[in-house]
């Protein structure tokens, strides 16, 4: 229940752009209804109820995302551009995500996936445009990033520390601005079984445990994910996929990336589709299987390529 | 700026011995060059052109290999809720404090002990001027080039300029135009290496600023000692800041 008020007090804080308050206390008590994790098949019940009762006033202003203008967008990027050199990693991004939901970023390689993850973060800096989250622009508010939990493609971690004294170094740079702490993946991976070796030692697939725990260590609102399962013994990433249901059904916003589409058709309710830095579409996970007439997510996506090829 | 945040960077550079062995470098050299000469201030000249070489370099390359190093490290915390500003100050602190308690310990108490006069505290102070600038130095070159090697690279050929390169470019001009009064373009000239810099701090307080001619008696006369000693260093402080703050100007904008 904690959960629930929590939300409903960050919801009452300035949405970006103009949505009815009315409707999102509304899909609030719906989104946040706390619920026995089921492990299959969650897009059904997440994701906008059909038929959204109301329309926002100034609903032109977002244009491209029917349906969702019900919901309240918590993350919100306006026209994003980042060049490297004269490469146009991201070109244009314009998207609103909500609590609750799980979007997938699908795209090829070099598509400006992980590069769209790390301006989220502020680790990359946009060219243009800009960032909201919650009503407040992310760019120099490093403050904003204690509500968000990352786990980077390769977790990077530094060489000459223990496993243990990391976590530690971490708890003690993120007390007095967590919000709860979360230890369900320290126990579930086991890490006190290796946290006294050294991180320089130790295997990529336990590199990326300690980086799951860590992005999952401080209960955020916003859980970054890039290539999760990546590296993963199945056991483990098993684990990881239902902690990361888990948190959605919370009504945590979850950015996941794989390359491993049957992961994301289990995990997601939405897919924003990347490709050479532009966005080709955000759709929820019903209206692309419906549009494409697949049943996964595989099948739809290759629909997709394949139209628009 | 953390606290906290420094004793990790602290921690994370103690951890390669590094530090720890050119601690006890210094000792010895320092140590060593005292017991030979049958002067304290014998040994004071020869500690400092040893100073003057070593100390700018083991600071820079040290400094620039560990920021390289800590790419990890740093990326890592930049995705914590921490400023760009904090993190590059606490890596700063935690270097700096690392080679200041070097250079404390590795020549300090030689000094202490064979040379407790002005000038042996001088020697000191230089050396841990020339820490800092070097330290700063490092950090802009590798937070300016993305790459390890051309950053290494970057401050290896800073170093051979300011130690090897620059006095043979000054010496170049005083002889072209040997004919001209030249005096306050030397003083000048000095001011823009801090090695330099550190060379007069030492040998003002020696009174044998004759030994290094012409500039050396103009810096005495233009100054006198306590003067020559605050422009000295205050320009040095000039060289600890500027390469930071253009550090951090990329530092801010750097994508990790």
């Amino acid at each position: 229940m904690n959960h629930l008020n929590h939300h409903k007090d960050t919801l009452l804080q300035p949405v970006g752009l103009g949505v009815l308050s009315s409707s999102n206390t509304l899909q609030t008590v719906e989104q946040g209804h706390p619920q026995v994790a089921p492990l299959q098949a969650p897009a059904l019940e997440q994701g906008h109820p059909q038929g959204a009762p109301v329309q926002a006033p100034n609903s032109e202003q977002i244009p491209r995302f029917a349906g969702m203008t019900t919901t309240p967008h918590m993350l919100i990027t306006d026209s994003l551009v980042k060049q490297f050199g004269r490469l146009r990693v991201l070109d244009n991004i314009s998207v609103q995500m909500a609590r609750g939901q799980a979007v997938s970023l699908i795209g090829p390689n070099g598509s400006g996936k992980t590069t769209f993850l790390k301006c989220l973060l502020g680790l990359v800096l946009p060219d243009n445009g800009q960032i909201t989250f919650d009503g407040e622009s992310m760019l120099n508010n490093p403050a904003l990033r204690s509500r968000i939990g990352y786990m980077p493609q390769i977790s990077r971690l530094p060489e000459n520390m223990r496993v243990g004294q990391l976590f530690d170094m971490i708890r003690d740079l993120r007390k007095g601005n967590a919000n709860g702490y979360d230890d369900d993946l320290i126990k579930a991976f086991d890490v006190a079984a290796f946290s006294n070796k050294n991180l320089r030692t130790l295997s990529g697939g336990t590199r990326q445990k300690v980086g799951a725990c860590l992005a999952f260590m401080f209960d955020p609102e916003v859980l970054i994910l890039d290539e999760p399962t990546a590296g993963l013994d199945p056991v483990s990433a098993e684990i990881l996929k239902e902690k990361v249901l888990v948190e959605k059904q919370k009504g945590k916003l979850i950015l996941l990336t794989s390359h491993i589409l049957s992961d994301l058709d289990e995990l997601s309710t939405h897919v924003m589709y990347l490709n050479e830095g532009r966005m080709l579409f955000f759709q929820s996970m019903e209206d692309l299987k419906a549009q494409t007439g697949e049943t996964k997510l595989t099948r739809a996506i290759a629909n997709i390529m394949k139209q628009s090829l | 700026m953390k606290t906290s945040l420094v004793k990790y960077v602290l921690y994370d550079i103690l951890q390669n011995r590094i530090v720890i062995a050119y601690t006890v470098f210094l000792l010895a050299v320092s140590m060593g060059l005292f017991a030979l000469s049958d002067q304290p201030a014998q040994g004071l000249i020869s500690l400092l052109n040893i100073v003057l070489i070593v100390v700018p370099l083991v600071s820079l390359i040290f400094s620039t290999i560990h920021l390289y190093n800590a790419a990890d490290f740093i990326e890592l915390l930049a995705a914590q809720p921490l400023k760009r500003s904090a993190i590059l100050w606490s890596e700063f602190w935690g270097l700096s404090l690392a080679m200041i308690t070097a250079i404390i310990i590795g020549v300090g108490i030689p000094v202490l002990v064979y040379a407790p006069n002005p000038t042996g505290f001088s020697l000191l102070g230089t050396a841990l001027s020339l820490t800092l600038v070097f330290i700063a130095l490092a950090f802009w070159a590798s937070v300016a080039t993305r790459d390890k090697a051309r950053g290494i690279g970057v401050a290896l050929l800073t170093w051979f300029y300011f130690a090897l390169l620059y006095d043979a470019l000054v010496l170049f001009i005083l002889f072209g135009f040997a004919d001209y009064p030249l005096e306050k373009a030397t003083l000048a000239l000095m001011s823009l290496n801090p090695i330099d810099l550190g060379r007069i701090i030492v040998l003002l307080q020696m009174d044998i600023s004759a030994l290094m001619g012409y500039t050396g008696a103009l810096f005495n006369a233009l100054f006198g000692t306590v003067w020559g000693i605050i422009y000295a260093l205050s320009i040095m402080l000039l060289w600890v800041a500027a390469p930071l703050y253009f550090a951090q100007r990329i530092f801010r904008k750097k994508d990790l």
